[in-house]
């Protein structure tokens, strides 16, 4: 196995970046590889920017973090940003694109 | 020609016939004829929402409404430090005055990566807030903006004017839209189709996990509803204040006691939201 690193920005603030993250996550996960998430110069990070990225992970690797294949190297600010969007999936909270279709 | 004369000064407490509504009410009532005169020369005191709602005036007049300024020197002083000629004509420019304001105003058509940082940097050089503190408030302003940006389909994008009050260490910040209004936005989600009233659409609206994007937003991008769910609670968790006016409801919410919700009238179409934010 390898381990692939993300760099992260100082600031993490929109949905946009954080599915754009989540998505080279993934695909370093599929080619069979841990991945560490470098977040020590990232200085803050919005629940928009974090529920993006880590919802978009777990829908399709539901261990990723649990299982430390994705790892966080990150200061407590951000740390408690994931972990809280690590919270909000576990209680059912899902990405606007997640959702099965309205009726 | 016609003329929108303001009254002296708005109390702040969002109550009463007064310079904010004035204003307000001019800018969100889509089918009016915008003033092309705003006469502001009695006016002695504006609050930040007051500024937003005379910003999104002379936006959505687009720049041609001129603003006979007040005659109250300090008042006069204050908004030249704003830079109103980007909105107004026959103001005068202020930008020497507007690098050490404690008051900053903008407007947004598309999300800038560090807005909501140079805002609250520019306003935290007043006070003497922890840096924790700060990023929270630049985190709260990101997604306020977003919100504005990507919900409201706002013809003039968003208003955003920010203040420091050294003296009792607070920011008061508002973000102002003339958009479709929260209920609007909603109600574009089936989920949330049966929302019957403004009120209800705010309250809704701040609790977690609720949003009217079906799938992705106008940007292409993901929505998750917890933008006013994490402002609400950060506010009812302190001593700030959170309120939300849209439509024809305003309601606020603040440590220590339920949410209060009153009637707006005339409706406004759009939707503002006033942050007062106190340390500790």
């Amino acid at each position: 196995m390898h381990c692939a690193t993300l760099q992260f920005e100082r600031t993490l603030n929109s949905a946009a970046e954080g599915l754009k993250m989540a998505l080279r996550a993934l695909e370093a996960l599929r080619a069979d590889e841990f991945v560490t998430i470098d977040a020590t110069t990232a200085e803050r990070v919005t629940p928009s920017f974090a529920n993006a990225f880590v919802m978009t992970i777990l829908a399709e690797a539901p261990d990723a973090f649990k299982s430390h294949r994705i790892r966080l190297d990150a200061g407590d600010f951000v740390r408690r940003a994931f972990d809280a969007s690590i919270d909000r999936y576990e209680r059912g909270i899902r990405l606007s694109t997640q959702r099965a279709a309205p009726r | 020609m016609t003329s929108l004369r303001v009254s002296e000064a708005d109390a702040g407490d969002f109550r009463g016939e007064r310079l904010a509504w004035d204003v307000l009410h001019a800018a969100g009532a889509h089918e009016q004829t915008l003033p092309s005169r705003v006469d502001l020369t009695q006016t002695v005191m504006l609050k930040p929402y007051a500024i937003a709602c005379l910003i999104a005036l002379g936006a959505k007049a687009d720049g041609q409404a001129s603003l006979a300024p007040p005659l109250d020197q300090r008042c006069a002083d204050y908004l030249t430090g704003l830079r109103l000629d980007r909105w107004f004509t026959g103001v005068q420019s202020g930008e020497a005055e507007a690098r050490d304001s404690t008051i900053v105003a903008d407007q947004l058509r598309h999300p800038a990566g560090d807005f909501a940082d140079r805002v609250i940097n520019g306003l935290a050089r007043h006070l003497n807030y922890a840096v924790n503190v700060s990023r929270e408030l630049a985190n709260h302003l990101d997604e306020l903006v977003l919100n504005a940006l990507t919900h409201a389909e706002s013809p003039i994008g968003c208003v955003v004017v920010g203040q420091a009050f050294p003296r009792n260490q607070s920011v008061e910040i508002a973000v102002l839209d003339l958009g479709q209004t929260i209920r609007g936005h909603l109600s574009k989600n089936p989920r949330h189709a049966q929302i019957a009233s403004d009120r209800d659409a705010i309250e809704q609206a701040t609790i977690e996990g609720v949003t009217g994007t079906v799938g992705r937003n106008r940007f292409g991008d993901p929505n998750s509803g917890v933008g006013l769910y994490e402002l609400r609670r950060f506010c009812e968790g302190g001593k700030s204040t959170l309120t939300i006016l849209s439509g024809s409801a305003y309601g606020c919410f603040a440590s220590g006691q339920g949410p209060s919700f009153h009637a707006v009238l005339p409706r406004f179409a759009g939707c503002l939201v006033d942050v007062q934010f106190l340390s500790g």
